[in-house]
């Protein structure tokens, strides 16, 4: 699975979101993006990662393709 | 509290409504009152000054939320149809242009119903029109996720680390803190300046 795919999927379990994500959603477009399911993201991005995220790429995960960004950089 | 001889600016701190709530300007007792619980709430300490230790009366006028309505203002959010706040939000000018906010939910229930959203769009969209601000600022501690979701769901560009870490002085936490900006420009274009509303 590519870096977008499993951002879509890694976004949709954290929302909640039964529907297909699109690597195209982001904080605006997707109504289930409230400030806990942002949590629950940051959370399982970390947890995916193995790592805890600094204040720079916290500060972009506004987006599916910015999660898949970050997933992507993944030693 | 910063003392000021000016008499209060009614243009700025006037009653504003949002889909659910009337945003009602107070005075400094009205401030007292409504922010009572706040000095002993370890959350609510917590997310204004990074430390959950109580402040008195007077700590609170000194360094609490108070507003003069010249260049501090305090918010009372009520929702429609009650009379109770449930929460305050604080917009501070700073110098000439530039301003900065500040929120208090004192009312547990209404956690995680993108409250702070669509108080601080209005209020914005206040101060952008009618307050001559050209830039908004915005500091959150670097884990504090909620903060940060709101300031980046609303169109604040992130400008890095402001400062130095500061420390916890209950926990011995040391934490960075991240700077957000909103330019008029910025605004204007995002979802909240041209549709007026963005939620």
């Amino acid at each position: 699975m590519d870096a977008d795919a499993r951002a879509a999927a890694l976004v949709a379990s954290a929302l909640d979101i039964q529907a297909p994500v699109s690597r195209d959603d982001d904080m605006a477009s997707l109504a289930a993006w409230t400030s806990l399911s942002h949590v629950r993201l940051i959370l399982e991005i970390e947890a995916a990662l193995g790592r805890t995220l600094g204040p720079d790429e916290i500060a972009s995960i506004d987006s599916v393709r910015a999660v898949a960004a970050l997933l992507a950089a993944a030693p | 509290m910063k003392l000021t001889l000016k008499p209060p600016d009614r243009r700025l701190a006037r009653p504003l409504e949002t889909a659910r709530f009337t945003l009602r300007p107070l005075g400094l007792l009205e401030t007292l009152k409504v922010t009572e619980s706040w000095r002993t709430d370890p959350d609510i300490l917590t997310g204004l000054f990074f430390s959950p230790e109580p402040r008195s009366l007077v700590q609170w006028l000194r360094k609490g939320p108070i507003p003069n309505n010249v260049d501090r203002f305090a918010f009372a959010i009520v929702p429609h149809g009650t009379a109770r706040p449930i929460g305050v939000h604080m917009v501070k000018l700073r110098q000439r242009g530039v301003a900065s906010s500040g929120i208090g939910i004192h009312d547990r229930a209404w956690w995680g119903a993108d409250v702070v959203v669509e108080a601080r769009a209005a209020l914005m969209r206040h101060f952008f029109a009618n307050g001559g601000i050209e830039l908004f600022l915005g500091f959150v501690r670097e884990r504090n996720l909620n903060s940060i979701f709101i300031y980046r769901r609303m169109g604040f560009e992130y400008k890095g680390l402001a400062g130095r870490p500061k420390r916890n002085p209950a926990t011995g936490e040391s934490a960075d803190f991240m700077r957000f900006e909103m330019s008029r420009a910025r605004w204007e274009a995002g979802p909240f300046g041209r549709t007026g509303d963005g939620c």
